[in-house]
């Protein structure tokens, strides 16, 4: 049971951390929570299912499709929100208002589009059958998701520390103002960020109608939920962060829900609150010196 | 005293601000403020705590809108422009942190020069790495990780990193014991010695040794602008800034 919780929590882990780095991204570039985060997986959730059931396409096709999309929908919002937040003054809260108006939007043209009911694809990325992993049997999208949610997130890696945009971006993310001094274009740096973020997010929806057992309107809320406690283990505005916070918070489920499963729901929030305790500023925030 | 207003602005003005009101929200800060940089001279701001200098740079380096008045780069009117695209006309800003304290040592260095493309960024490294070898040694090191002393170093050279025309620096000495200030002050000497022209806004009466001219602002208004021999002469002032009868 011990190596089934490792191996499950290691490889669920991977796709929460890989669901909460678009999260991640935009708090890091913009300072704000966007809680529509959640919302954009749905509707990732939502391609990747009319793909499957219309087109009769596999649904992780979603992802090339939605890469492209969400990157310019976002660097489009971004372009349109983004001066009625710079003349604001309190655009923190402001920002919160915005994506709690998306959020809400989404989930009503979701409902108008797909109903309230749940939404589930039968058969798995890869057929039906199970994958044996050192003995322990699992469901294929346990490995499929990993799989897709590593390389997603080595690529975001790869352009925030070896891109001279992704040098910017982690200026931005450090000091909007000092981005600006170094000659930084911080409206274009930033678009981009949040598109990159949208497309992120939309991506681990085509995992997430798996994960999650299928696909409804209402299922925004939670997902956010799960990536904003993600990001907070892992050190909000780290993205490295968010893939340790992943695997933190994977594993504790898996283990919770192969011990104890009425607690499932509950231990990864009480390592949360825990790890907010001993360690606020999250797991892999660098310190800084001040003398 | 010398004019308590500017001088003609004359050629070779690099950067010319005239008649500059500005502030935070509706507080206004900043009161018909005059200053004027030459290509390749060096001017001291001093001021006491809260009297405008690092508004008045902010607002020069576009971080803050102007209320009135003009600022003009090399002769043209650069008031509407963006931050960024100010900086890409060859200004250099060290802020009073100086540094991305979560970046390395390496990439500070490399955001010194982000406008001026790749290739020239890492030829102007391999050159910064020369003239400050504890910086090769650190490279890897997150700035944040360095004493105020180094990262003021690293603030420094990140400035020079974009080959800037003008150097602006705002407080360099701040926050730092009296032995890493004569380091700083070591370092800006380099400077002296180059055809940058340098800004720096300071309390630290040390750094005027750097200056041909000091401008002082008090209550955010020109209190005095001329030579560093004329400031040095004046009896008010030297009993304000120099504590000396």
């Amino acid at each position: 049971m011990v190596l089934y919780a490792l191996i499950a929590g290691v490889l669920i882990g991977l796709f929460y951390g890989f669901a909460a780095l678009g999260l991640s991204l935009a708090f890091g570039v913009l300072r704000v929570v966007n809680i529509a985060h959640g919302d954009v997986i749905v509707l990732g959730s939502y391609l990747a299912y009319e793909l499957s059931t219309q087109a009769h396409i596999n649904p992780l096709f979603a992802i090339p499709i939605a890469v492209p999309l969400a990157v310019a929908i976002g660097m489009v919002f971004y372009r349109f929100v983004a001066p009625s937040l710079g003349r604001s003054k309190d655009p923190e809260m402001l920002s919160l208002i915005l994506f709690f108006g998306v959020s809400q939007v989404i989930e009503a043209l979701a409902t108008i589009g797909f109903s309230v009911n749940q939404d589930t694809l039968l058969t798995g990325p890869v057929g039906n059958a199970s994958v044996q992993i050192f003995g322990q049997s699992f469901p294929n999208y346990y490995p499929v998701a990993a799989a897709v949610a590593v390389p997603g997130a080595l690529l975001v890696m790869f352009y925030l520390y070896r891109s001279r945009l992704g040098l910017a971006t982690r200026a931005l993310m450090s000091s909007r103002a000092d981005a600006m001094l170094s000659g930084i274009d911080v409206g274009r740096t930033s678009a981009l960020s949040f598109g990159i973020a949208l497309a992120l997010a939309a991506s681990a929806g085509a995992l997430s109608i798996y994960v999650n057992g299928g696909v409804s309107p209402s299922q925004g809320t939670d997902l956010t939920t799960t990536a904003f406690a993600v990001v907070v283990i892992g050190g909000l505005g780290n993205p490295a962060g968010a893939l340790a916070g992943g695997l933190v918070f994977g594993l504790a489920e898996q283990f919770a829900q192969s011990y104890e499963p009425n607690w499932a729901g509950m231990v990864p929030y009480v390592l949360l609150l825990a790890v907010m305790l001993v360690k606020p500023e999250g797991l892999l925030s660098r310190r800084v010196r001040y003398a | 005293m010398a004019a308590a207003g500017a001088p003609e602005a004359a050629a070779g003005v690099l950067l010319e601000l005239r008649g500059i009101g500005a502030g935070y929200g509706s507080m206004q800060v900043l009161w018909d403020i005059d200053l004027s940089v030459g290509e390749g001279e060096h001017v001291v701001i001093l001021g006491a705590n809260g009297a405008g200098k690092s508004t008045l740079l902010r607002v020069a380096l576009g971080l803050l809108p102007l209320m009135r008045g003009t600022i003009r780069l090399r002769g043209e009117d650069v008031s509407g422009l963006r931050t960024d695209r100010r900086v890409a006309q060859g200004i250099g800003f060290m802020t009073e942190v100086g540094v991305f304290p979560e970046l390395s040592v390496r990439e500070n260095l490399l955001l010194g020069a982000y406008r001026l493309g790749r290739r020239q960024a890492q030829a102007n490294l391999e050159r910064t790495y020369e003239g400050f070898p504890l910086l090769a040694k650190f490279r890897s090191r997150s700035a944040g990780s360095l004493s105020g002393g180094q990262r003021k170093l690293v603030g420094v050279a990140k400035v020079l990193m974009g080959d800037p025309s003008l150097i602006v620096m705002d407080e360099p000495s701040s926050g730092l014991s009296p032995v890493a200030v004569q380091e700083v002050l070591d370092v800006l000497r380099r400077i002296e010695r180059s055809d940058a022209a340098l800004l720096i806004a300071e309390q630290n009466t040390a750094f005027l040794d750097l200056a041909q001219r000091a401008v002082v602002i008090e209550g955010g208004r020109n209190r005095f602008d001329g030579t560093v021999a004329q400031l040095r002469d004046d009896a008010a002032l030297t009993r304000a800034y120099f504590g000396i009868e």
